[in-house]
């Protein structure tokens, strides 16, 4: 539906974009996921036509847009502020992209009313935008290009500048309305837990270039890259190389620590230097020793930090190596299992837990 | 609101005192004056009465009233047409070329404002500079009159009224998000319909600003006429002037000068019921 090919974007000796490659099919939800300046908001302003492709071309539908103006484009934008008309009423904001197209009024008026019961305005049609919370702006800015009927809707941190509350509460309906509209979404977002829960595909952005590009299980469980990894919720890393593999498990050396075990399908190549990498919640403490399905290395917890439904853990191995591991507070109070800063423990994952990242 | 505190008073009392010292007291005296109060040391015979606003309204006076009126008028219109457009290329410019453009606007007041009226005379004059370079390259075989007639007048003043102008309308148009342009766009309009619908109405208060600062003083102006407009070019200012100066009729002087601030409180209530600048909003709703 939009295709992306070979887009770049350079302002002077500095490019933002570096010959992307995308392709984003109809109807998904797609969420461009990355630190500030990766270029994803770029990449949304040149899909828009805020900004002038420095190299590639954009196609919507087939059709090459590369150089059409913003109003031209079967395109429309939610702002990260807004942008809403400050002398204007929410109708008449929202109506806006309708009167232009000079609609009989019947089918204004028509289209009007579904959209505003689409993102629960009603009743506050006569007020003006300064007059609205942060919530309800934003809805006006959603009703106000949904009403177009795009083929394409982008949004720019929609949800950034909402309060931790509303902004889970919108981005479940936001996610909803996605669904009941069809409409293909293209989002912008520097925090991973939007991308993780709205999106159907992330693309993940570094230094203006795609890192990963898979469904956000794969992103969060697979990770190809390093930045990926340590962007994508919390991850421990160990330096390490291969001693054996096969194509049911691979053996590791961790310098001063020993070796671990992972069952992976793919071979690799034995002296190769990788990186093996684990989410803390897939680590627990035990003061016993591992079965033989798990690896284990030992430690003394450094750090401890209640934070309500989990605690996180700081364990230093080894070799000055710090880890974190979080343990459901749920399950420590139901297997008795109380641990304190200072004490030696196991610290044990199954071999069937972690990935394997390349380092090149 | 902030809590208002005794200290207020204290540093209000100065500027207070030199309000009613140089404004209050002044004006009371030119308002007596103008109802025939003001005694010998006045220039005419004392007693109330209403003759001089007579005079003042009658036939010749007034024409010169409507003239001003319409001079003034004519330069708001011609400052706008100039300003606008300088201050909204001012307001999307860079930073570095807003410097650039502001300073070039506040250039000129560092110069002493008859030394520029004196310049644009030299520059327009007969034998000035656009004459000759006219001459020289041949489009024009005698020279233009340019000044001492409503041309220079009009020259003059949008001349002076320029910053004034300028300033208003481009600090309202530079507070303006640029995403709401991008997304009017967005939703359809082409420049001509954003600039229209988003960037026109946007401008207002400080174009309605520019249009207080340029017509008020305008109306009551005297230099400019009397430098650039000729004989035949007399704004109300200068009758104002030689009445107090040459006729050294004070109470009529003052009759005309009552009847001229009335007509700026007039524009003064107006500019203040629909335009309400200690409104916080600042915008304007059709």
């Amino acid at each position: 539906m939009l295709e992306l090919k070979n887009l770049s974007k350079s302002y002077g000796s500095v490019k933002a974009v570096k010959q992307v490659d995308l392709t984003i099919g109809k109807g998904e939800f797609f969420c461009l996921l990355g630190p500030s300046g990766c270029g994803k908001t770029t990449i949304l302003r040149m899909i828009a036509g805020f900004e002038k492709v420095s190299g590639g071309k954009i196609l919507l539908g087939g059709r090459d847009i590369t150089n059409d103006s913003p109003n031209k484009r079967d395109v429309n934008t939610v702002f990260q502020n807004y942008a809403l008309f400050p002398n204007f009423s929410v109708l008449d904001n929202i109506n806006y992209g309708l009167k232009l197209k000079k609609l009989p009024k019947s089918e204004l008026d028509a289209r009007t009313e579904e959209v505003i019961r689409l993102v629960g305005l009603g009743g506050f049609e006569k007020r003006m935008p300064a007059n609205l919370s942060g919530g309800q702006q934003q809805r006006v800015a959603l009703a106000r290009a949904l009403i177009n009927q795009p083929q394409l809707l982008l949004l720019d941190e929609p949800l950034s500048a909402l309060d931790k509350k509303i902004s889970e509460q919108t981005r479940n309906e936001l996610s909803e309305l996605q669904k009941k509209v069809g409409i293909t979404f293209v989002f912008v977002t520097h925090n991973q837990t939007e991308a993780l829960a709205l999106a159907d595909r992330i693309a993940v952005m570094k230094d203006g270039l795609i890192e990963h590009c898979d469904k956000p299980k794969e992103i969060y469980e697979r990770p190809l890259t390093h930045f990926v990894a340590d962007f994508i919720g919390s991850m421990n890393f160990f330096e390490c190389t291969v001693t054996h593999s096969d194509e049911q498990i691979s053996r590791l050396e961790i310098p001063g620590m020993g070796q671990i075990t992972l069952s992976y399908n793919q071979i690799q190549q034995v002296g190769a230097k990788v990186l093996f990498c684990i989410r803390p919640e897939r680590i627990k403490l035990s003061l016993l020793e591992s079965s033989e399905f798990e690896n284990c290395l030992g430690g003394i917890i450094r750090q401890k930090h209640y934070l309500g439904e989990i605690t996180k853990f700081i364990v230093e191995l080894s070799d000055n190596k710090m880890i974190s591991v979080v343990c459901q507070n749920y399950l420590l109070q139901l297997s008795n299992e109380f641990y304190d800063i200072g004490e030696k423990v196991n610290v044990i994952w199954s071999k069937t837990s972690g990935e394997l990242i390349h380092v090149s | 609101m902030f809590p208002k505190l005794k200290i207020h008073q204290t540093l209000l009392a100065p500027p207070l005192f030199w309000l009613l010292i140089f404004f209050i007291i002044p004006m009371a005296i030119v308002i007596g004056y103008s109802f025939g109060l003001g005694g010998v040391s006045s220039g005419a015979s004392s007693g109330f009465t209403l003759q001089f606003y007579k005079q003042a309204l009658s036939g010749m006076y007034l024409g010169i009233f409507l003239k001003s009126f319409g001079y003034a008028v004519g330069a708001t219109v011609l400052t706008m047409a100039v300003a606008y457009p300088i201050a909204y290329y001012m307001a999307f410019a860079s930073d570095r070329t807003k410097m650039i453009i502001m300073f070039l606007i506040i250039l000129p007041f560092w110069t002493n404002f008859l030394i520029r009226m004196y310049s644009i005379m030299t520059i327009l004059g007969d034998n000035g500079l656009v004459n000759n370079v006219l001459m020289q390259i041949g489009i024009i075989h005698e020279p233009l009159k340019l000044i001492n007639n409503s041309f220079g007048m009009y020259v003059g003043f949008v001349y002076w009224n320029l910053p004034f102008m300028i300033l208003p309308i481009f600090s309202s148009l530079d507070r303006m998000d640029v995403s709401m342009l991008e997304a009017s766009l967005d939703l359809g309009a082409n420049h001509r319909q954003t600039f229209m619908k988003i960037t026109l109405p946007y401008s207002i208060p400080g174009a309605v600003a520019g249009i207080i600062f340029t017509f008020i003083p305008t109306l009551g102006n005297f230099i400019i006429p009397e430098f650039l407009g000729g004989t035949g070019n007399t704004m109300i200012g200068n009758v104002i002037t030689s009445q107090y100066l040459q006729a050294r009729n004070w109470p009529f002087g003052s009759a005309l000068s009552t009847v001229l601030m009335f007509i700026v409180m007039i524009f003064i209530s107006l500019y203040i019921r629909y335009f309400d600048p200690t409104k916080s909003k600042n915008m304007v709703n059709f």
